[in-house]
């Protein structure tokens, strides 16, 4: 299914991206990046239905806490992004690192707006659903990625494919899960302690905890 | 022929689900361990009326059946068979043998080719040999087993069919039928235009090209008909039963819509239909029946041989990328400045491997307004067969221009059409016989258009009458090997005004002769005309005028010459081909404006200042006043070291204490490399190497494509002087290894962005530190740490680009 296009893209965000405040963004180039993205994205999801899964994570079996089934989704701005990526860098690096960041927040954005068109349509005995839990967060493997690229039959839905090391391409793509269910549930952030990358953290060893 | 239609099957994954299978197992080892379902799923389709069946072995290639134990050959063997088998019971069976005016209704296999599952490059991971090699096997076991024609579906990537198409046509003699799936727009997933593929596809020799799955009937037909205006050979359809419902995967088609529909197809003059996903014998049988009674009156006014659709079709010069589609009807600008012949930069750029400097090139010519590129690398030290597909590859992954192959090394101009995707223009064919011999067999197998140099064995002739009877010889030689007259371009030669001014009537009138009567396009390369006159450029664009006048359509020039393009742009406008003025007013609306902003003057300003403000034009300014200074002009190397590092140093301060950001270190960045730019031209307007202060090997690890890290640290370095050699992503530990040993390098840089590619990372590091020890490896990348780049054997870990260089300092300059 087709996705939305904003406008704009969220100039707060996209600063908070780069690190900077917002009204650092140079006015000129973020335009100019933002005409070029929301002419080279088409955003597109799918989504299926699924039983639980049995997979042995810690972190995803808690977020489906109280949930009967779940709903698998799969979101791509499309291979356009990727090409006009490698095209902007030949020419111009720091609208290239705008380009990127746009590019992620945007990806962001269409996975919110397909998360609330699933929301709309729940089937009526499971009427709530969680938030997204993406492979790579918590102790779910990246290698997880294969399960849902094959129950999304992403390639031919959405041209969505994984390369050997389970790298999206088109880059800019979320795959999630979310449980459904016929109590309202919110789902469980992942805590440090289960995390995949506890030990190379750096955001943990600032003091930023994640989940609780 | 009985039936004048071909009857495709349906839908081979919707049946093998009806049969209770499709919920994990891999479909194509069902032909082994399940080989009567198959056969009944293929003899349902016979009957119900399909002249043609396609064997289970979509998803039958390497990349997906890796864990299925069984081989290609084990696996494509048993489906031709049971399809054969099929076929074969129905002859005999009784009820199914239902039989056509001349007694027999021949049922053909089909073994069917889907795509790899994986991207191919540049977006992707596999390479177009890979995928070549890949679609090799498929096709080779298909005609071992007997099939009888092979059909490769569902394709959305342009560069994927080609190089499927390729490996049928080169590993069997078995026809080939090719259809790719098209969103709504009429472009696939990977932006490929219905209109490329057409192009594309038939200049490869495939017998017929498709549409199939993605939509249902109704969706398709404005897409099939324009396909059938873009090509006159045979156009199939094999659309799914309708949309499908997101909730249950279910299509909202009854068997009676679906043929209803389908019988429309019969007006484009389109003659072989079946179905995709969703469909099933009753869908068939349902056509089979809606066809059946379709009159020729219903079909259309259509001939009865193959080529149904040759009425909707129009002949054009049409080159193309998959996304990008130029019809020579128009003058169309072939920017010139990918050609080293004259330009020492590009010369010393392409001797040292420096291709961002020749991709850079070529955007720039984009953005310019040429609309094809020439590309040449021909120069004395280069392998032109091996760097010349190399190059076409990068260049179509930044630009997606239509490319002019430009060599006269067949051997080069092979390579680099067969990687091509889409459909290229050669430069060139001339009337010499062994330029006929070499260049138009290649020009026919790849399907490409070809420049035809109206020279020959005795030099340029003087005549426009000589000129015009070699274009005629080599029309006649085009179309005897089969390629078609509007594939050929003439170019009837400049030549020099001041030596041979009575030559320059001459090439007018030839462009006039071969244009209108034998309704060739033409192409010429200008400025050659005013070589040796004063005031140059009003040669050169009155020249243009008279030429575009007598019927140029393909200038090939620099579009960075404004007075040329502006030649260009008025003439078009003024013979009503830019209807309105619309591209002329558009592109001259704010002249006077832009005059007065070129005027101004500059003040004076230090370097420290145009870096930190990133004015690219400014740097490069400050530093060709340093060069030529008249009182005391500064080399090259005193530039560097005292001037532009220094600067960039104090940027780079700033931006580890935080003051500045990224892009703002990358703004520096790109206006210190417009002042080095105008270094390097300086030393190679005089012959001499670059100023370095060592090498430094790049690479994103294999597997990984997120390379915006690796190339934002690969500027930075570069402009604190040290020579990158820049590896790209994707990038084999070994090749790594090779580039460290060919270039004695002492240091390299590895980036990962995920923890699936860090496995790669360590490898890398392994097989360097076991050969090259002495050599340094820095790596950076999203999930690493300090630690861990110790861990896995990294000597330095490099959190930001200026990190990067600083470990590099350490390294190459202590």
């Amino acid at each position: 299914m087709k996705i939305e296009l904003p406008d704009t893209i969220d100039k707060r965000k996209w600063a908070a991206f780069l690190g900077i405040a917002a009204d650092d963004l140079p006015v000129g180039k973020t335009d100019e990046c933002q005409r070029l993205l929301l002419k080279a994205a088409s955003p597109r999801g799918c989504h299926v239905i699924e039983d639980l899964p049995v997979i042995g994570s810690r972190s995803l079996e808690r977020h489906l806490e109280d949930c009967s089934r779940v709903v698998i989704m799969g979101i791509t701005l499309g291979r356009g992004v990727d090409d006009m990526l490698r095209h902007i860098q030949i020419g111009d690096m720091e609208m290239a690192l705008y380009f990127d960041s746009g590019a992620s927040i945007l990806a962001e954005y269409a996975a919110d707006m397909y998360e609330e068109e699933i929301r709309k349509g729940l089937p009526e005995e499971t009427p709530y659903m969680t938030g997204r839990f993406s492979p790579g967060y918590g102790d779910l493997p990246l290698e997880y990625q294969k399960t849902l690229i094959r129950q999304l039959d992403a390639e031919r839905r959405l041209g969505l494919t994984l390369n050997e090391n389970d790298l999206m391409i088109p880059m800019k793509s979320i795959t999630a899960i979310a449980g459904i269910s016929d109590v309202p549930v919110t789902g469980h952030l992942a805590e440090c302690s289960e995390c995949l990358l506890y030990d190379e953290c750096e955001r943990r060893k600032e003091g930023h905890i994640c989940g609780k | 022929m009985g039936n004048r239609f071909t009857i495709l099957d349906g839908g081979m994954g919707t049946m093998l689900q009806r049969y209770g299978f499709g919920n994990g197992e891999i479909p194509e080892v069902l032909n082994i361990t399940e080989p009567e379902v198959i056969r009944n799923i293929h003899g349902e389709y016979i009957r119900a009326g399909s002249d043609v069946i396609y064997t289970n072995t979509f998803g039958c290639n390497r990349f997906k059946i890796r864990d299925s134990g069984y081989s290609i050959a084990e696996l494509v063997d048993a489906a031709v068979k049971n399809a054969k088998e099929a076929c074969s019971a129905a002859y005999t069976g009784g009820e199914a043998a239902e039989t056509g005016s001349d007694g027999h209704r021949e049922v053909r296999v089909a073994v069917s080719i889907g795509p790899l599952g994986q991207m191919l490059e540049p977006a992707g991971t596999v390479t177009f040999e890979e995928a070549y090699e890949a679609f090799s096997e498929v096709a080779a076991q298909a005609q071992k087993s007997g099939a009888d024609l092979i059909v490769i579906e569902t394709m959305t990537d342009l560069y994927e069919m080609k190089a499927a198409v390729l490996a049928a046509k080169e590993n069997t003699e078995l026809p080939v039928m090719a259809s790719m799936s098209f969103e709504k727009s009429g472009r696939t997933f990977t932006g490929c235009s219905i209109e490329a593929m057409a192009a594309t596809l038939e200049g490869l020799g495939v017998s017929s090209v498709g549409i199939n799955c993605s939509l249902g009937p109704a969706e398709i037909y404005p897409l099939a008909e324009r396909l059938c205006q873009a090509t006159d050979i045979p156009v199939f359809v094999k659309p799914n039963a309708g949309l499908p419902n997101p909730e249950d995967g279910s299509y909202d088609l009854t068997a009676g819509d679906f043929s209803q529909l389908m019988k429309e197809y019969a007006r484009l003059g389109i003659r072989t239909m079946g179905g995709c996903c969703g469909t099933d014998p009753g869908f068939i049988s349902s056509l089979k029946d809606v066809l059946d009674e379709c009159s020729c009156h219903d079909a259309g006014n259509v001939s009865d041989d193959l080529n149904e659709n040759s009425d909707t079709y129009k002949r054009k010069t049409r080159v193309c990328t998959p996304t990008r589609v130029v019809d020579i009807d128009h003058v169309t600008v072939c920017g010139e400045r990918l050609n080293p012949t004259g330009k020492k930069r590009l010369r010393q750029a392409l001797l040292d491997g420096d291709m961002n400097y020749v991709l850079k090139q070529a955007v720039l010519q984009e953005e310019q307004g040429a609309e094809v590129l020439d590309v040449n690398v021909g120069l004395p030290g280069i392998d032109e067969a091996k760097i010349l597909p190399l190059l076409v590859k990068k260049l179509q992954s930044v630009t997606d221009l239509p490319l002019q192959i430009d060599s006269s090394d067949p051997a080069a101009i092979e390579a680099a059409l067969r990687v091509y995707n889409g459909k290229a223009i050669v430069n060139s064919v001339n009337g010499e016989e062994k330029s006929i011999e070499n260049i138009l067999p290649i020009v026919k197998k790849y399907g490409a258009c070809v420049i035809a140099l109206t020279l020959d064995e005795d030099g340029i002739p003087e005549t426009a009458e000589k000129r015009f009877e070699i274009a005629e010889k080599i029309v006649r030689e085009a179309e005897k090997a089969g390629i078609p007259r509007e594939n050929i371009i003439a170019d009837c030669l400049t030549l020099t005004a001041s030596a041979q001014q009575e030559g320059v009537r001459m090439t007018l009138n030839a462009i006039r002769r071969v244009k209108e009567e034998l309704g060739l396009k033409t192409a010429l390369g200008v400025s050659n005309i005013s070589f040796g006159l004063p005031n140059r450029p009003l040669v050169n664009r009155t020249f243009l005028t008279l030429a575009i006048e007598c019927g140029l359509d393909l200038p090939i020039i620099d579009p960075g010459d404004d007075d040329m393009m502006a030649q260009v742009a008025a003439c078009e406008m003024l013979n009503n081909r830019d209807r309105n003025a619309v591209r002329y007013i558009e592109k001259y609306a704010n002249y006077a404006a832009d005059r007065k902003d070129v005027e101004k003057p500059k003040e004076e300003m230090s370097i420290y200042y145009a870096l930190e403000k990133g004015l690219e034009e400014d740097t490069a300014e400050i530093v060709r006043k340093m060069l030529t200074c008249e009182d005391e002009p500064l080399d090259e190397l005193t530039i560097v070291s005292d001037h532009l590092i220094p600067a960039l140093d104090m940027i780079g301060k700033a931006f580890e204490k935080g003051d500045i950001y990224l892009p703002q270190m990358i703004q520096a960045a790109a206006a210190a490399q417009a002042g080095f730019e105008e270094i390097k031209n300086s030393l190679a307007s005089k012959g001499e190497k670059n100023i370095s202060l060592g090498k430094v090997i790049m690479a994103t690890v294999k597997g990984d494509v997120h390379d915006i890290g690796k190339n934002i640290v690969k500027v930075i370095m570069e402009n604190y002087g040290f020579e990158v050699i820049d590896l790209g992503k994707d990038v084999p530990a070994e090749d790594v290894l090779a580039a460290v040993v060919e270039n004695d390098a002492r240091m390299v840089g590895l980036s990962a962005l995920m923890t699936t590619t860090l496995k790669s990372m360590e490898e890398t590091i392994g097989l360097i530190k076991s050969s090259r020890p002495e050599c340094s490896i820095m790596v950076g990348g999203a999930v690493l740490t300090e630690e861990y780049a110790r861990k896995i054997g990294a000597d330095y870990y490099c959190r930001d680009a200026m990190k990067s260089v600083e470990a590099a300092r350490e390294v190459l300059c202590s």
